[in-house]
């Protein structure tokens, strides 16, 4: 396996090599007097502590990268550090801040802004120049995600979205074709009401935080977004955000779904053949609870306006720490270069690459999966890019968690959230100024 | 206290023993007390006072982390505490409140069953020292690996609980962790479970320091069991008591861990502890200013619990 990994992984970088090294003409140029280079780092032995918050299944596919990474570059030792997200954010800062933090991070791209507006990182546009990376690689949103005040920070790494999840085995008993998802709401509603005369709640939901990211898929179909575009306004109580969240608490109030589904209850479910339709990421295809039933997974129907679905992005950034050290920046950059361009292999631990080239490869379609989620980066809603606005979602957490609960109806429950999340975000506007 | 109480007195002497000799006067015997504290207020100061004086200096700053540009606001950090309509003032003082509620329910159920508990266990039977240890062993599990027991035992849909109940024919669908009141029972519920055995162990030591010759006296005296607990065992026990109510009610103020992993602070924010509100606000947001102004409201309050507990409890033992 290890083998095999690593054989392809060689070809891949000896296929980027060439286009990295076409894309810059050829030539390896300098800033400040430091060689930078997609292709090589010719410094003298560095150490790169690297950090992530990969604890899942996902980790095992990126430590196996980094191994390799080590073992073809003798004079660059990347040591990789793994932590919850939610510590990642809150060490970061502080520890960049005392010289014992990471010189190389992966965060997701709503992060970017807050991590560099808080000083922790160092601006990467040189590096995406000497590289030679271009937009036209990218997917527009997830390449402007990288952006804070117009300086890159951010290398896009890959695009990670939700999709709707269906238990074949329950779909079969209640005489549903199992092999034809639904693509509209009103379908998806139809085999709902099918299951519901067998005796089948069909699409479990249950009220913890995570279901932001329903609503944030719903929010979008129906033509919202949670902020107005200038990061300024809370806008997620308006029409679109009340028509979301209806939709999700009608799941429990026509009966698809139990009350008071504990945390992640419609996983057990699903994989226990209780559970028909589960809205869920792409990660999850490496769910190892998977294996006992039968499962298929297509786009989101269009329950609103448009098929569109929530993500995000992980992306490669540097922090301040590498910034006197050109030697360390250099092998930054050199190291963000190989693994993004290496993200064939990332795209295995079910994370779709952020880079075209990959996508168009035919062994990227070749991953099982990815014929269904490849497209969908189209389709992603990424996060909205401004400093301090993640600290205001706690609010829309417990408004969906009211609601769900049948505390409060969706409109007064948005208005009050949006109310004291607006106050949060207006004084991290003046506090970030942005 | 009951522990502390002797050892003191004991300290006491040795202190006052080589000063009451007319022969003391080698050189430096005034700081041979501070001599003897020093490694204690080495740390003490180091890691309690040192840092509670920092939090309040901090408290008068609006203090980013991260940010070179710390300026100073004087009490503007409290007073917005104190301000509706700021940001902080409505989250803040509700989850006060949770944690104020969550003190009322468990305080009472921790001061009570574990004197029951050691009542219990006091006695001679055999198997007792097996049931003192089952009674302590879940004191030894971290505040994790209880959050995380509970909830999966406490699940609406898959936990073991509500399939018992369902078994014997009681409703099976309680929303433990969802919905109130459920929510508090399931928190106090776990927290019993988890720290009664450390009062439990306090209340053990306490009875055993009551000398037999009272039960003894009050027997002789025509008491029976019930008023030997009235007239021996309470009143002996009145400072342990006092001790136990003291330290109950500060570690149940300090609530974070059961309803962060339990309840994630659901309902609609009903079970966020006060303590979670400020660790979210000063080390999710880094805004340290304000969450340090929290920590020292919560002080003062807990100060003047602390002092009524001590006034009420100390007084009735005059009386007697």
């Amino acid at each position: 396996m290890h083998v095999r990994l690593r054989r392809i992984a060689a070809s891949v970088s000896v296929l980027t090599l060439a286009t990295a090294l076409a894309a810059c003409g050829g030539a390896d140029d300098t800033i400040d007097g430091t060689a930078i280079s997609g292709s090589s780092y010719d410094g003298p032995a560095v150490e790169l502590s690297f950090w992530n918050g990969f604890t899942g299944a996902d980790g095992a596919y990126f430590d196996s990268m980094v191994e390799d990474f080590n073992a073809d570059n003798p004079n660059i030792t990347v040591k990789t550090t793994t932590m919850e997200w939610a510590d990642f954010y809150t060490k970061l800062p502080i520890a960049v801040r005392s010289g014992n933090g990471p010189d190389v991070a992966v965060m997701h791209m709503d992060q970017v802004s807050t991590q560099a507006a808080q000083g922790a990182l160092t601006p990467l546009d040189g590096v995406a120049t000497e590289l030679g990376l271009q937009e036209s690689d990218f997917a527009e949103a997830v390449w402007a995600g990288g952006l804070y005040q117009d300086a890159r920070y951010g290398i896009p790494l890959d695009v990670h979205m939700h999709a709707l999840y269906y238990n074949k085995g329950v779909l079969e008993a209640a005489g549903i074709d199992p092999d034809a998802p639904p693509t509209t709401g009103a379908e998806l509603e139809a085999n709902l009401e099918t299951l519901k005369e067998q005796g089948v709640q069909g699409m479990w939901i249950d009220s913890s935080g995570w279901m932001r990211t329903w609503f944030v898929a719903l929010d979008a179909q129906f033509g919202g977004q949670l902020y107005s575009d200038d990061g300024a306004t809370v806008t997620w109580n308006d029409e679109a955000g009340v028509q979301a969240l209806t939709w999700m608490s009608d799941l429990v109030t026509k009966g698809y779904s139990p009350a008071n589904v504990g945390q992640d209850g419609y996983w057990k479910a699903f994989t226990t053949d209780q559970n028909a339709y589960v809205i869920g990421g792409i990660w999850e295809q490496s769910n190892p609870t998977f294996d006992a039933i039968e499962w298929g997974v297509a786009p989101l129907p269009a329950i609103g306006d448009d098929d569109v679905t929530w993500g995000s992005s992980h992306q490669f950034t540097a922090t301040t720490q590498v910034e006197d050290d050109p030697d360390k920046l250099a092998a930054a950059a050199y190291f963000i270069n190989s693994m993004s361009s290496d993200s064939i292999e990332w795209a295995k631990a079910n994370q779709v690459p952020a880079r075209a080239s990959v996508r168009d490869s035919a062994e990227f379609q070749a991953l099982p999966g990815m014929d269904v989620f490849g497209p969908l980066i189209d389709k992603t809603v990424l996060p909205q890019n401004f400093p301090g606005l993640p600290e205001s979602q706690g609010e829309l957490e417990d408004a969906i968690n009211a609601v769900l609960l049948g505390e409060a109806t969706p409109q007064d429950a948005l208005d009050e959230a949006a109310t004291a999340a607006q106050l949060i975000v207006t004084e991290n506007k003046s506090k970030f100024g942005y | 206290m009951a522990t502390s109480a002797p050892s003191r007195r004991a300290a006491a002497r040795v202190v006052t023993a080589p000063v009451g000799q007319p022969s003391g006067n080698r050189p430096g015997r005034r700081s041979t007390p501070w001599l003897f504290l020093a490694p204690y207020l080495c740390f003490f100061g180091l890691f309690v006072l040192g840092p509670a004086l920092f939090g309040l200096y901090v408290s008068l700053f609006d203090w980013h982390f991260t940010f070179p540009n710390r300026p100073f606001v004087g009490l503007d950090n409290y007073v917005k505490l104190f301000t509706p309509g700021t940001r902080d003032f409505e989250p803040f003082w509700r989850s006060m409140g949770a944690t104020g509620t969550f003190t009322l329910l468990s305080v009472p159920l921790l001061v009570t069953l574990p004197l029951g508990v050691a009542l219990l266990v006091n006695r001679p039977f055999r198997g007792r020292t097996a049931f003192r240890a089952i009674f302590f062993a879940p004191y030894v599990l971290g505040v994790a690996v209880v959050g995380v027991l509970w909830r999966f035992m406490l699940d609406t849909q898959h936990g073991i609980v509500n399939k018992l109940l369902g078994m014997v024919g009681l409703p099976d669908t309680t929303p433990w962790l969802q919905q109130l009141p459920w929510a508090w029972v399931s928190l106090v519920g776990a927290t019993l479970w988890w720290t009664l055995g450390f009062n439990a162990i306090i209340y053990l030591a306490g009875l055993q320091a009551i000398p037999r010759d009272q039960y003894e006296a009050a027997e002789l005296d025509g008491a029976g069991r019930w008023a030997q607990l009235r007239h021996v065992t309470l009143p002996g026990l009145r400072p342990v008591i006092v001790f136990i109510v003291m330290i109950t009610v500060l570690a149940s103020a300090n609530l974070f861990g059961q309803s962060y992993i339990m309840t994630a602070g659901d309902p609609n924010g009903a079970t966020r502890s006060a303590i979670m509100y400020m660790s979210e606000t000063g080390l999710g947001q880094f805004r340290m200013g304000a969450a340090s102004a929290m920590s020292y409201v919560l002080a003062v309050v807990l100060m003047v619990v602390s002092l009524l507990n001590f006034r009420f409890l100390a007084a009735r033992r005059d009386d007697s």
